[in-house]
């Protein structure tokens, strides 16, 4: 029974993610919760996923629009070199 | 007999020929192997940032440490995590936004993830002002 709830910290480094896209199941919500009591650096490899999440939202409105990231580059390339010739 | 073989030589096959088309940039996300032990242990684990760390998020230099970490990601890996964290969207939609399958998805993302945080580890400490 003990097993059932027990994981090791590489595999709750991934559900932590997980938990971050989409419901996990009872079993593994608890795993993550029970681990996080005992273990230090789980909890803190969580929090520092929080922090960078929200880093990055800040990120989106003082830096650059995540379109540059997403678009492939030909278009994007294309679409300024466009601009560029129109500009007099 | 010989059709359960017909099917697993199928099966090797199959997944054979989908496994690079999926994931063109396997070999780039194993950057994370050397975190774990034998036992699935940290083997030194994430190291504190700072004192409070959401103070972290008012600092300019943290957040440009976070920018140049995004666009080091791998391609794909980078493209999730900005779909995700920057844009919002669902998995369903990074899926097929990126053409992968759902469990694929979660592992780019955590491995985005996980390499997002060694990145700004690293460059955060040895750049971060004194406190």
């Amino acid at each position: 029974m003990i097993n059932h709830w027990m994981f090791k910290c590489k595999d709750i480094s991934h559900l932590i993610s997980q938990s971050m896209d989409k419901k996990l199941s009872l079993k593994y919500r608890m795993g993550i919760k029970i681990h996080l009591m005992m273990c230090d650096l789980c909890a803190r490899y969580k929090d520092q996923l929080l922090l960078i999440n929200r880093a990055l939202a800040k990120v989106d409105t003082f830096d650059q629009s995540p379109d540059a990231l997403i678009t492939p580059l030909p278009d994007h390339a294309k679409n300024r070199i466009r601009k560029a010739l129109e500009s007099p | 007999m010989t059709s359960i073989l017909k099917h697993k030589i199928l099966d090797y096959i199959r997944k054979k020929y989908r496994e690079p088309r999926f994931e063109p940039d396997h070999i780039d996300l194993q950057t994370q192997p050397d975190a774990f032990d034998d036992f699935g242990k940290w083997k030194t684990g994430p190291q504190a940032w700072a004192s409070d760390p959401v103070k972290l998020l008012e600092q300019k230099s943290f957040l440009s440490v976070v920018t140049s970490c995004l666009k080091d990601l791998p391609q794909k890996q980078g493209q999730a995590l900005a779909l995700r964290e920057l844009q919002g969207e669902t998995t369903d939609v990074i899926c097929k936004v990126l053409n992968i399958s759902a469990t694929n998805c979660w592992v780019l993302l955590h491995r985005a993830r996980a390499l997002m945080r060694k990145c700004i580890e690293i460059n955060w400490m040895d750049n971060r002002e004194v406190e």
